[in-house]
């Protein structure tokens, strides 16, 4: 809603403006006063306000008109009177033209409207992940610090402690200002119950550096988040709706996050991201997991301090306490859009372009026709005296209301488009950028502009040969084909032939993206997934600090929940797909010289011995793991057994990652989907409970939490077990936090919300596309009938039958889609090309794929010849050649 | 904006009122108002039947300062009412002066329409 209301009030600024000086004063106060009147409108609904705001729009935009006529003739009229009364005259010709057209109108302004309106939403979403820079202040000059490992030479960019972001501060000659942050999860306890939430630990000035000002309350002051301070917190707009009710006095609003009261000082706007889209609660405070965020000082280039980073880091780092052999490197801020959002918004963005240019042809078929159908009243004008200058100008004016109410229902178009992609995209897409994705000025001035050229480059050309065929031909050739009108023709064909082309690129990738799809839902996943609920719980830090009792509580746990009716079993560890635990460094074998190159990086998943008979993971050699397992015991996949025991039996042979313990070959298991998304294949080790101390936790979590734990619980009712879960663990301990439980079928859906984005987006625009292009044959072909119907006549008085002129009519549309077709699967290879990293399991060129999208347009096409061709063939020649 | 010298004109000159601005003075009568409290006033005044647009208001408002039937205002509403941005307008004392006359007019077309039992019976 507020969007809308934005878009109009921008819109009526713009107008407002146009107005000549002498009224400028008064404007400021109409705009004020254009406000209220939406606001009030706004209450009533949607629609209501996007009545209200246009009427007043065209309003003011009447009375800017009049206004500046007005100027005109008081300062002596440099207008020609005349020709001023002319054009005014034009401009009642053209909209009475309109109305009485008004269906046929209302087709071009519409489909003009989704045409552009869904280019400017998809180029919004675009532009505020891929093409707009971070919205803070001096962005060029904000980069993170990152350390960087001497040894392993890898980069990572949190575990920096607050001393070594104050070490940096000192660093006067080549930062500004250096402040820190890091991600967190916290445990946020209400009278209903826990839940998780994630947040972001800053350093005090961390706001004021990214230039952000909270909408309700007040920064954090210099002095919070120190020790013995009251804690503070500020909440997002998000949290602020969703848990405080929108309540706009916080003077008394507090939370309580990890057992810890906050007192909640602020809301930041809307708009605010960082460090991503997801953060709910900032907290002022320090910690030994920061990322420092710093701006360059004033005459410091990106070059020197990318050298002097590097050189200094190791010394900064030691001076702070961090450890030797590691230093630190700069990354720009807020460069967070991986590679396949970005290539999937291409796609789309690509597949949206082949929309609008089907849009735009059809939009200049629809215009051509019109001017065809109008030629009548044209010449009739003409014969009346009206100069060509005179005809053009009424195509114009004509023209240029259509362009402005595309332009406006665009904007509609656009608002809701963008509100269904934000609802619809996946977090993992839109989440990344620190834009806020709306609607904003630049989107609106692209969608104004592509109204308004469209409506130029496809609309004028076919007016002015309509024009022309008017003047130079007159009355005397009534409805027959003259040299203009077959000009005429020639155009339509062509755009006909264009619009099946660009429908026929757009189903191939859409056939494409459905196969791979397809592919990619009906994937293996090494275990099954049907059945599986998974659940997480938290132990408390208060209670379970000593690890015997956490492993204690979690073995009754175990036992509760299989005890339940329906349960078939359940088990500790976490999906295959989850990364919670990871160990990197180089991988040794004994007897073996270690491998040089890049450090190997390995899942770690921490299971107990049920694990892979609840998943239904299959054990391929040697065993699952036992109760009193061996320490140092591992069970690695059947992809790492084969790529470094190749033909030997891998069970019993050790091997080490890094610095961490040596491990003992005792099983070998199935190979599970590393990523869901490209459904490949990697290694996996398998450590029993309790024994993966040595590998590294990339996120720290609550503190407040001692450990975490999912139970995975597999049961032929997954519907019936699910209700009764937490209470089963609370029945245990109910200082337990439990998280609701989710079906692994639905983990696994999400898994892949980025290729169904692609899939169903571009499905909808290639069924739009198809629409358009046969709305477009249908035209074609019943103006050809329409045109040739004499000759149709004089072939059937001449013993044509029916089934002669149905082919006819029929043969030529199916003519027509076939060079389509040709010049479509040529347009289509660049898109395709474009595709080709989201392809699961299909080749580029799939000739199936190829075959379905020619023959869903033959069919499609037949279907719109068909009426045409049927017409034609009911021609009665008697009466057709009586008439002439 | 253009001010003509200070010669009062005859409020009668003005006459007859278009119905918007009879009804945009109408409702200044009761105290200054901003342009949106316009709308509002002269939208309850007809029942809704007269709505007017932010643009015709303020070509309306436009003409009516430089008539000087209306003016700026510089009394504005407590401070919690009150709008930075917003102007208010008040009738000027010709204003008034052209408002009673065309009041007193319409009263006689009331009275002509009363006396051939337009309006049903006369009260």
């Amino acid at each position: 809603m507020t969007t809308i209301l934005r878009v109009l009030v921008k819109i009526h600024d713009c107008v407002a403006r146009l107005a000549p000086a002498s009224s400028r004063e008064l404007t400021d106060d109409a705009r004020a006063t254009f406000r209220s009147v939406c606001r009030a409108a706004a209450d009533r609904g949607r629609l209501a306000l996007v009545w209200v705001g246009t009427r007043e729009i065209s309003d003011m935009a009447s009375v800017v008109v009049r206004e500046h006529v007005e100027g005109w003739r008081h300062a002596g009229t440099p207008f020609d009177a005349k020709a001023l009364a002319a054009v005014s005259r034009d401009a009642r010709l053209a909209m009475r033209a309109m109305w009485s057209a008004r269906s046929a109108s209302l087709l071009v302004a519409m489909t003009l409207a989704l045409g552009i309106g869904t280019a400017a939403a998809v180029f919004s979403v675009l532009d505020s992940v891929l093409l707009r820079p971070v919205p803070f202040p001096q962005q060029d000059r904000l980069v993170e610090i990152w350390n960087f490992s001497l040894d392993q030479k890898i980069a990572y960019g949190t575990g920096l402690s607050s001393r070594t972001v104050q070490a940096w501060r000192q660093q006067t000659d080549l930062f500004d200002r250096v402040e820190g942050f890091e991600r967190q999860g916290f445990v946020l306890s209400h009278p209903s119950g826990a839940e998780q939430v994630t947040g972001v630990r800053v350093t005090p000035g961390l706001l004021d550096l990214l230039g952000a000002s909270p909408a309700r309350g007040r920064r954090f002051l210099a002095h919070e988040g120190r020790a013995g301070e009251a804690p503070v917190a500020l909440v997002s707009h998000a949290f602020w709706v969703s848990h405080l009710g929108r309540r706009e006095d916080l003077a008394d609003v507090s939370i309580t996050l990890d057992d810890t009261r906050y007192a909640v000082v602020g809301v930041l706007p809307a708009s605010f991201r960082f460090p991503s889209g997801s953060e709910q609660i900032w907290i002022a405070g320090t910690s030994d997991q920061m990322t420092p965020l710093a701006r360059l000082a004033p005459q410091v280039s990106h070059d020197r301090a990318a050298d002097e980073v590097k050189a200094r880091g190791e010394r900064v780092g030691t001076s702070a306490g961090g450890p030797p052999r590691v230093t630190a490197i700069i990354t720009p801020t807020g460069d967070s859009a991986d590679e396949r959002t970005e290539t999937t918004l291409v796609v789309l963005a690509a597949a949206v372009a082949f929309l609008f240019l089907i849009v735009c042809v059809n939009v200049a078929n629809l215009t051509l026709s019109r001017a065809l159908d109008r030629t009548r009243d044209l010449t009739t004008c003409a014969a009346l005296g009206a100069s060509r200058a005179s005809l053009f100008r009424i195509v114009f004016f004509e023209h240029g209301i259509l362009a402005a109410l595309g332009v406006v229902a665009g904007a509609g178009v656009a608002t809701l488009v963008i509100d269904v992609a934000l609802w619809a995209l996946p977090e993992v897409m839109t989440a990344g950028t620190l834009n806020a994705i709306d609607l904003d000025g630049r989107a609106l001035a692209m969608l104004v502009a592509t109204g308004i050229c469209t409506m130029l480059v496809c609309g004028l050309p076919p007016a002015w040969m309509a024009t022309r065929t008017v003047v130079t031909k007159g009355f005397s050739h009534g409805g027959r084909r003259t040299a203009g009108s077959r000009m005429a023709g020639r155009l339509r064909t062509a755009l006909v032939v264009t619009e099946v082309a660009l429908s026929v690129a757009l189903l191939v990738g859409a056939a494409l993206i459905t196969r791979s799809f397809l592919a990619l839902t009906s994937i293996d996943q090494g275990y099954t997934p049907e059945g599986l609920v998974s659940l997480r719980v938290g132990l408390p830090a208060s209670g379970y600090r000593d690890a015997a009792t956490a492993s204690g509580a979690m073995r009754d746990v175990v036992e509760r929940i299989g005890a339940l009716p329906e349960v078939a079993g359940v088990t500790l560890g976490e999906l295959p797909s989850e990364r919670s635990l990871m160990a990197f460094g180089a991988l040794e074998f004994p007897g073996r010289a270690v491998t040089a190159g890049p450090p190997f990086v390995g899942p770690i998943h921490e299971v107990s011995g049920s694990y892979f008979q609840v998943l239904q993971l299959p054990i391929r050699a040697g065993r699952a793991f036992v109760a009193d397992e061996i320490p140092g015991a591992a069970i690695v996949n059947e992809r790492f057994a084969a790529a470094y025991f190749a033909g030997t039996d891998p069970v019993g042979r050790r091997f080490r990652i890094g610095k961490g313990a040596w491990r003992t070959i005792v099983g070998v298991a199935g190979d599970t989907l590393g990523d869901q998304e490209r459904a490949s294949r990697r290694f996996d080790f398998y450590y029993p409970l309790g024994q993966a101390a040595d590998a590294a936790r990339p996120v720290r979590r609550s503190s407040s939490i001692a450990q975490f734990h999912t139970l995975l619980v597999r049961s032929d009712r997954p519907a019936a077990v699910e209700p009764l879960l937490a209470a089963a663990v609370h029945d245990r301990d109910p200082s337990i936090v439990v998280w609701p439980p989710e079906r692994v079928e639905r983990i696994m859906a999400d898994a892949i919300a980025r290729p169904r984005v692609a899939f169903v987006t571009i499905i909808v625009f290639a069924g739009f596309g198809l629409v358009l292009a046969m709305v477009g044959l249908y035209g074609v072909l019943s103006h050809l009938v329409a045109q040739r119907r004499h000759e149709i006549g004089v072939r059937m008085a001449l013993g044509a039958g029916t089934g002669n002129i149905r082919r006819l009519v029929l043969g030529h549309g199916l003519r027509l889609t076939a060079v389509g077709c040709a010049l479509g699967l040529g347009t289509a290879w660049p898109m395709v090309r474009l595709m080709r990293s989201l392809l699961y399991d299909v080749a580029a060129a799939d000739p199936a794929s190829l075959t379905a999208a020619v023959a869903l347009v033959s069919l499609t096409a037949s279907v719109a010849c068909w009426a045409p061709a049927r017409n034609a063939a009911r021609t009665n020649p008697v009466v057709l050649l009586r008439g002439e | 904006m253009t001010r003509r010298p200070a010669v009062r004109r005859d409020p009668r000159s003005f006459l007859p009122l278009t119905p918007r601005v009879l009804h945009v003075l109408l409702a200044l009568s009761d105290g200054p108002l901003h342009g949106y409290g316009v709308i509002l006033a002269v939208q309850s005044l007809t029942d809704g039947l007269i709505v007017l647009r932010t643009g015709t208001l303020y070509v309306l408002i436009r003409r009516l300062l430089t008539q000087r039937l209306i003016e700026a205002s510089d009394d504005r509403p407590g401070p919690d009412e009150d709008d930075e941005r917003r102007k208010y307008y008040s009738l000027t004392e010709l204003g008034r002066a052209v408002l009673q006359a065309e009041s007193r007019r319409l009263a006689t077309v009331l009275d002509a329409a009363r006396s051939r039992k337009l309006l049903g019976r006369a009260r």
